[in-house]
């Protein structure tokens, strides 16, 4: 069966509903930028699910890429931004467990002792990754997707450790008609990604990669989804590197029928 | 090989490179994940265990001062004696007089990493004593003039045809990689020196305060050897290796060997407190405790405090992915993998890069969830990293990088400007959609990996101009 | 003592002032009890869980209805491999009557192990009791879950007698049998009260034959102590 996606931008704006939520959509600085898509997908998930979704202006990323590196005033510049903006959101939503995990996790050591303690409190409370909202906080596990093909799932490592996911996902993508989920040998097991990690340690990142693609070979599956856009361009990068039919895609990619309005 | 000589980024590609490296590493930290995993799913609650395991731990570390205190003085009414050592010298010289003064020509040792950390085999040797580690993986570690790369797994870097090689050399062994004839031959070479040895040195597992007694957990035998058959035994032991009263060893024993090698208990443990009554028929008529600073009061006081709590269990090595591609050797210390990470920098400043080693993680957060004590490592590997900034040991580049980074991103107009300019040159870069080569130092990422070109239009942009059409459309 | 103790009690005195909040609040996390035992408890025999993981250690396990039998299986494993000389505990802290006539019956020397204290006869000594090819001991307790054998040493009881041989016999009595490690520690600690080790200078868990996977990883018994373990269980 052909399957006709059309690109998110040219599709009809969905039908108002009487939203009663109201949620704060954050998409992080590697999806503004580099993959508007999955920004898009997220939000047109959460409007289906009657959520009236407000992008605030001037976000731009959570600070984790300085906070990783140690570089921890630089964090806080961005962050303390970041925090202003999404004071009195409501629920805030990343399409990322790794902006998740820094806001959740990480900004109590970042912002205790400041000004801003509380703030970052209130705002840490808040946060949300996509799936476990869906599932955990709207209880929705059918958002009605369909793919026609093999997906393996890659649990990216700080969605999976820091808050917990991993099983919202694996619900979703059960619901997703036509689709095969394939079992994904390591999928616990890190892509290599790890920020700056990934430039600074490169031939560490590369050998964790290729065993990464080597398990990714090893299953039938014609698109790998993982829940992290850095994750997911670590991968895609190596994948069509080596030539790899298979395609890497964000979760909420899948979710939202975009599967193909983006290149790679 | 002296490892620490050389720049961690060569160690790093060395370790990458050996392919007899890369097969032993990837067999041993499978066989590890694999076992501990079997023997966690058939404990009914592992994280209640692993949750008192913590607090029991944190408990004695709490009092640490009073807790030593209890320890020494219940070992010295058994008539054991307590060294209190600073640092590694004093404790290295307290055992080279001891050995002197007693007359020993031969001492035999089991694994302690403590004793690692303070070179005392070094000292030891220097002195002219004969010294023979009898921990099989050690012993062979020893004969190649080599250090240990795993805790638990001294020697998982090398292939039995390397130690084939070793003790045909050294100990006339014939030619065969028959590994129960390999581990025959050590038995038998050690075993006359367990005879013969008049001082056995052991490491610690665990100090047991209110019972006036160390805890030493092993597999083969020879530390029970090695802490009977000597007249003289001396124990090393960090000093935060303790706990407060025997019943805490019925959690930590079970995390200890479920936790190193998927067992449910390790074969031996021994529990020893002091030397052998005047009824006994054997055992040691001298037990000396060394109770070995070198460091860790320091470190009780700082950011990093809870790396205390590890009970040395290695399973945090073969969780990491990192250590899984790199082995031990390449962190250049005695202690390595995430574990390692933190420590060495601790306790071993003076080592080249070791401001570095930190940066060897991708934070994915494996050793922690695999931690019996469950060591926030990611978090203090953050930590240290900030440290090293701090301390101005970042490279310049990223300096600038970072500042200008955040000054972008700290302003709108700043980001989507430096986002036009991204989007303009990686599409001009990008051929079919994907980015082959990006110029240095982002030339890291394009050896082996494809980049995205940044969007035409960003999300903000989209969303902007769908709010003003939505918004049209209303009306 | 000697000058150190002091400075390095101030220093960890120092340190503690900054994290004894931190870790007195991570000390009442949890409780500090030890579980009993750690695995699911069905209403298994615990004789037969002991054999059954003991036997998956690689050892073997031998369950007799009374203490003639246990001395009959004990002559059986001595004279199957051919062992001449032991080295064990003293025969009363065995507990199994006629155990000296039958060895005596079967041709077994049994060596008691006396350590004296200069340098030159405790290596002669021990030079002397290495020809042993087995070694006999009683118990304190088995603990089941784990097949874990439970030694204190003391008058009569030398460490050596679980160790310097190939072979390992230990004897003990059904009643001696507790599920978890959580429990035999109890147990020893009510039955030595209140200073468990005033008597004994040491007390040995042992879980199975000596083992190493230092090489490439693969399982090797007997590497320092006993490779062949027998625990004979009767009552
Ligand atoms: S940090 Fe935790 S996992 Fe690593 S060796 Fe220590 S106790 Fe084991």
């Amino acid at each position: 069966m052909m399957q006709v996606t059309v690109p998110y931008e040219e599709q009809e704006p969905p039908v108002p509903i009487a939203a009663t939520r109201r949620a704060t959509l954050f998409v992080s600085c590697i999806v503004d930028q580099i993959y508007p898509e999955i920004g898009l997908a997220t939000a047109e998930l959460l409007e289906r699910q009657g959520v009236r979704v407000v992008v605030p202006d001037g976000l731009t990323c959570c600070g984790q890429m300085a906070f990783n590196a140690g570089f921890r005033a630089e964090a806080a510049h961005v962050a303390t931004r970041t925090l202003e903006r999404l004071r009195d959101g409501g629920d805030i939503i990343v399409p990322s467990g790794s902006c998740g995990a820094m806001i959740r996790h990480l900004y109590h050591e970042l912002f205790a002792g400041t000004p801003q303690a509380a703030l970052a409190e209130q705002v840490m409370h808040n946060t949300y990754e996509i799936t476990e909202y869906l599932v955990d906080v709207l209880g929705v596990s059918d958002v009605g997707a369909r793919y026609a093909g093999k997906i393996a799932y890659h649990d990216a490592c700080h969605g999976l450790r820091f808050i917990g996911l991993g099983r919202q996902a694996r619900t979703l993508l059960s619901h997703v008609a036509d689709a095969e989920i394939v079992p994904l040998a390591g999928c616990e097991q890190c892509c290599g990604f790890g920020g700056l990690f990934a430039l600074k340690q490169r031939a560490i990142s590369e050998a964790m990669l290729a065993d990464k693609l080597a398990d990714i070979a090893s299953t039938t599956c014609d698109l790998l989804v993982t829940g992290d856009a850095s994750c997911m361009t670590q991968i895609a990068g190596g994948l069509s590197r080596r030539g790899s039919p298979v395609r890497a895609r964000h979760i909420v990619e899948v979710l939202a029928n975009s599967v193909d309005a983006r290149r790679g | 090989m002296a490892t620490h000589s050389i720049a961690f980024h060569e160690r790093v590609d060395r370790a990458l490179d050996d392919g007899s490296l890369q097969t032993a590493l990837s067999r041993a930290t499978d066989r590890f994940v694999t076992n501990r995993a079997n023997a966690l799913a058939l404990v009914d609650d592992f994280d209640d265990l692993r949750a008192r395991g913590r607090a029991i731990r944190a408990s004695a570390l709490a009092q640490l001062d009073d807790v030593l205190v209890r320890l020494s003085e219940r070992i010295e009414a058994r008539g054991g004696q307590v060294f209190w050592a600073s640092d590694g010298d004093a404790a290295r010289q307290y055992i080279v007089e001891l050995a002197r003064a007693r007359n020993v020509r031969t001492i035999v040792k089991s694994k302690s990493m403590a004793s690692e950390e303070i070179h005392l085999n070094d000292a030891l040797e220097a002195a002219a004593f004969t010294v023979v580690e009898t921990d099989l993986g050690e012993y062979i570690i020893q004969l190649a003039g080599e250090t240990p790369s795993h805790i638990i797994a001294p020697c998982i870097h090398k292939t039995r045809e390397e130690i084939s090689e070793l003790f045909q050399q050294h100990l006339g062994m014939p030619a065969t990689d028959d590994i129960p004839t390999m581990t025959r031959t050590a038995r038998t070479v050690l075993r006359q020196q367990f005879l013969r040895a008049d001082m056995g040195i052991s490491g610690v597992n665990f100090g047991v305060a209110d019972a006036g007694a160390v805890v030493v957990v092993e597999n083969e035998g020879n530390a029970r050897l090695t802490t009977t058959a000597p007249r003289i035994h001396v124990a090393v032991m960090g000093i935060e290796r303790v706990c407060e009263r025997l019943e805490d060893l019925g959690v930590l024993l079970q995390l200890l060997a479920r936790s190193a090698t998927g067992q449910k208990l390790s074969v031996y443990t021994s529990i020893l407190s002091g030397p052998r009554r005047a009824d006994e028929p054997d055992g040691p008529d001298e037990f000396h405790l060394i109770l070995l600073d070198n460091g860790r009061s320091q470190i009780m006081g700082g950011d990093y405090a809870e790396a205390l709590l590890c009970i040395r269990c290695g399973a945090c090595l073969n969780a990491c992915p990192v250590y899984q591609s790199i082995g031990g050797h390449a962190y250049g210390g005695v202690y390595s993998g995430p574990i390692g990470a933190i420590l060495t920098p601790l306790l071993q400043p003076e080592l080249r890069d070791v401001h570095k080693l930190p940066q060897a993680s991708s934070l994915c957060g494996a050793c922690q969830s695999a931690c019996p004590v469950k060591i926030a490592i990611p978090d203090m590997l953050l930590r240290l990293r900030a440290d090293a900034v701090a301390a101005g040991k970042a490279d310049a580049i990223e300096r600038i990088a970072m500042a200008g980074w955040s000054q972008a991103m700290a302003n709108p107009a700043l980001y989507r400007a430096g986002g036009k300019l991204a989007s303009l040159g990686t599409r001009l870069l990008a051929r079919e959609g994907r980015i082959g080569w990006l110029p240095p130092p982002l030339d890291q990422w394009t050896r082996q990996r494809d980049f995205p070109p940044f969007a035409p239009r960003s999300f903000t942009e989209l969303w902007a101009e769908r709010q003003r059409r939505s918004a049209g459309d209303g009306q | 003592m000697n000058d150190a103790r002091e400075a390095m009690l101030g220093r960890i005195r120092q340190g503690l002032a900054n994290n004894r909040a931190f870790l007195e609040r991570e000390a009442l996390a949890a409780p500090h009890t030890p579980p009993p035992f750690v695995h699911p408890a069905g209403d298994d025999d615990l004789a037969e869980r002991f054999a059954a993981e003991l036997r998956k250690l690689a050892a073997h396990a031998h369950l007799c209805a009374d203490h003639d039998a246990a001395r009959a299986v004990l002559c059986d494993i001595l004279v199957a491999a051919e062992v001449r000389r032991t080295l064990s505990w003293a025969l009363p802290a065995i507990e199994l009557p006629g155990l000296a006539d039958d060895l005596m019956r079967i041709g077994v020397e049994r060596h008691d192990v006396s350590i004296a204290p200069t340098a030159a006869e405790r290596t002669a000594h021990l030079h002397e009791l290495e020809p042993a090819t087995a070694c006999i001991s009683g118990v304190d307790a088995l603990i089941a879950e784990s097949a874990t054998i439970v030694l204190l040493s003391g008058r009569g009881r030398p460490r050596l007698a679980s160790l310097l041989a190939p072979c390992y016999i230990a004897i003990a009595r059904r009643d001696q049998i507790v599920r978890g490690l959580g429990q035999a520690i109890a147990r020893l600690q009510q039955h030595a009260a209140p200073d468990l080790f005033a008597d004994h200078s040491s007390l040995t868990f042992i879980t199975g034959p000596s083992r190493t996977a230092d090489i490439e990883m693969t399982l090797a018994l007997g590497v320092h102590g006993p490779r062949d373990v027998h625990v004979i269980i009767y009552g």
